[in-house]
């Protein structure tokens, strides 16, 4: 790790004394890198001023354990949080064998049935649930920063993941009791402010035959025109993919 | 315990004190007294537990001085604290005057304040050292860390039918601490400031939910909570960090007072990661103790009558450098300070083996040297407050810790 972070210095953001034009783009500063060769991972890197790290990246992309992990991570986001192992496996297969390119790993995951798997197996994220309901609604009428506040209020501050780690992607962690309220809270703002006449015709829109009866039903059966859109904005099938 | 004090290394650290400091704390471990709260004799029906995490290093040796160490004021040099600061608890140690909530507790015997006290964790990141704080991991060298915390094992471990041990718990949080990760029998609440739905939606979302097992448990819990903490608001924008958490403290006190609430509430105060001019008397850190000790104000005022059956307690993820850094504040360091509170805690005193502050007593030369395991206090209040069997605790809840067992009489016996 203390190598590795050698292998980095260099690399920075141009302050604006050295270049005006250039000024806060990223660049290599040969003079701020630390000399001298580097053991990252059992392996030696001779001084070679930015194409060490260079080099040490481009070992660490093809590592079978990135291979592994960033397969994984992509199953999970677009499957299931559980991917069936065939799939993370395939995935994998192709990181290996393309040195990890990742617009071909990218296109054997839209080219696995699993896929495209018709029946939800996600819990949206507040982000993504924010964009459904924008997809759904385009012309709902925010304040400025609204949506940050409303994200933050769901648990998602833009940019203000919990650690280094990222936002977690499994439903255990989305699905809690305050999320939730929130989420209805949101979705009853949304009733109340945005102007659809017909919610179970949005309901065929945006989930076509997901909606499931039961849903149909309670939302020709609302109390108000406004009820009936929340509920399908605060719906299973709607807070799920 | 008492045998840890015999080992030389800690007895020659002990030694180096000239005050009576080191006679003064012995007495709080007696091995007999342990021994009997743990015999199972402790009615831990109606028993309510908080557990309030610091986050960001809170800097136990501003909070809770060593007045009575020799080296005291040569370490702490310009961030020094006297008696007119931090008025004495007893002989050897004060308590930062803005804590005038938590002095009123211990003076009636309802509080007391660890020293010296750290988790497993010996590096320096607050997201490893939070991680090892909420998971109870053993911490051993090579040891993958804990994935889920230590409240929601104790909760999985309980046996609900039988009513040994915890049933339910609340985090006062937007999203689910770690501390509470993994358990079903934990649900999250905080205040918002969308108006509340009107109309029968949540009754009719609920039908929605019927087969939907997650979001009907998720929705049944979110109900209960609003019911529970009704007029409970936003903070203001100006008194955003201790407003917030006194709100936060109430509702947690809601939670916990009421008849068929959880027995557990898990709160968090950030703000403690004080790198620079941290203050004395006064300033960024004084405003920080005066946020928490309104909080638990709040807290015991909720609490009501409940307060008698509650303990709280109060830890960080580490202490900071015993010595200030050169812009007037603190940098990562090892051990430090928390607090246990309440009715249920046999209070009124300082539980702490203490190392020393001299040059030679510190951890690597530069931190307060942690002598307990907040191990040992996290399976006292599992054990001696919360009523789970020892060996629950042990083989569920802290696996691979048997060398640290529960720290005893800590709690009144009732």
């Amino acid at each position: 790790m203390t190598a590795f972070a050698g292998v980095l210095t260099g690399w920075t953001v141009m302050p604006r004394r050295l270049d005006q034009e250039r000024a806060g783009t990223f660049t290599f500063i040969d003079r701020a890198h630390e000399p001298g060769a580097q053991i990252v991972l059992g392996k030696r890197y001779p001084e070679a001023g930015e194409d060490q790290p260079r080099a040490v990246l481009a070992d660490l992309a093809r590592h079978p354990s990135t291979a592994r992990h960033l397969s994984l991570k992509l199953a999970r986001h677009f499957i299931a949080d559980t991917p069936p192992a065939s799939a993370v496996d395939a995935l994998n297969r192709v990181f290996l064998e393309t040195d990890g390119d990742l617009l071909a790993v990218s296109r054997k995951l839209v080219a696995l049935d699993d896929a495209w798997r018709a029946e939800q197996q996600k819990f949206k994220p507040p982000e993504d649930y924010l964009v459904s309901v924008l997809r759904a609604i385009p012309d709902l009428p925010f304040q400025p920063r609204q949506p940050v506040r409303l994200l933050t209020l769901m648990g998602q501050r833009p940019y203000a993941a919990l650690s280094p780690a990222g936002w977690p992607d499994e439903q255990q962690h989305w699905v809690s009791p305050d999320g939730l309220m929130k989420r209805i809270e949101f979705a009853d703002l949304v009733a109340r402010t945005a102007r659809v006449r017909d919610a179970a015709a949005l309901a065929g829109e945006c989930l076509g035959s997901l909606a499931s009866p039961d849903l149909l039903r309670a939302i020709g059966r609302a109390e108000s025109r406004r009820q009936g859109l929340a509920l399908l904005l605060a719906s299973p099938e709607f807070m799920r993919r | 315990m008492t045998k840890a004090f015999a080992k030389s290394s800690l007895a020659t650290r002990r030694r180096i004190l000239k005050s009576g400091l080191a006679a003064s704390l012995l007495p709080v471990c007696l091995p007999g007294l342990s021994g009997f709260a743990r015999a199972g004799t402790t009615d831990a029906s109606g028993r309510r537990f908080a557990f309030v995490i610091l986050r960001g290093a809170m800097d136990g040796l501003a909070a809770v001085p060593p007045l009575g160490d020799p080296a005291y004021r040569r370490t702490r040099g310009i961030l020094s604290l006297d008696a007119a600061i931090a008025p004495h608890l007893d002989g050897d140690f004060g308590l930062h005057r803005t804590f005038a909530f938590l002095r009123e507790c211990y003076d009636a015997d309802d509080a007391l304040m660890f020293h010296a006290i750290a988790s497993p964790y010996r590096e320096r990141s607050h997201f490893d050292g939070q991680d090892m704080l909420e998971t109870g991991s053993a911490g051993r060298p090579g040891e993958p860390m804990l994935r889920d915390g230590w409240l929601a094992r104790a909760l999985e471990s309980a046996d609900r039918k039988a009513g040994v041990g915890p049933a339910r718990a609340v985090a006062i949080a937007r999203t689910m601490p770690l501390a509470l990760t993994g358990s079903r029998r934990a649900g999250t609440w905080s205040p918002s400031h969308l108006p509340e739905p009107g109309g029968n939606l949540f009754e009719r979302l609920a039908m929605l939910y019927e087969d939907d097992p997650l979001l009907r448990d998720a929705l049944d819990m979110a109900r209960q909570s609003a019911a529970l903490t009704d007029g409970l608001g936003m903070p203001g924008k100006a008194g955003r960090g201790g407003q917030a958490f006194s709100i936060a403290a109430k509702a947690a006190g809601r939670f916990l007072s009421a008849d068929d609430g959880p027995d557990i509430a898990v709160l968090e105060l950030s703000g403690w990661d004080t790198h620079a001019n941290q203050g004395t008397a006064e300033g960024q850190l004084a405003r920080q103790f005066a946020a928490l000790d309104q909080g638990l104000k709040s807290l015991k005022t909720a609490l009501g009558p409940a307060w008698r059956r509650t303990a709280i307690l109060c830890l960080t993820e580490f202490g900071r450098t015993a010595r200030p850094n050169g812009t007037g504040g603190t940098d990562h360091g090892t051990a430090s300070a928390g607090f246990l509170l309440g009715g249920a805690v046999a209070g009124g005193r300082i539980v702490a083996d203490w190392p020393g502050l001299s040059a030679a007593s510190l951890f690597e030369e530069r931190d307060l040297r942690p002598t307990l395991s907040t191990q040992r206090v996290l399976k006292a209040v599992l054990q001696d407050h919360l009523g789970l069997p020892a060996d629950r605790v042990d083989s569920a809840v802290f696996p691979g810790t048997a060398d640290r067992p529960a720290l005893g009489g800590l709690f009144r016996i009732t």
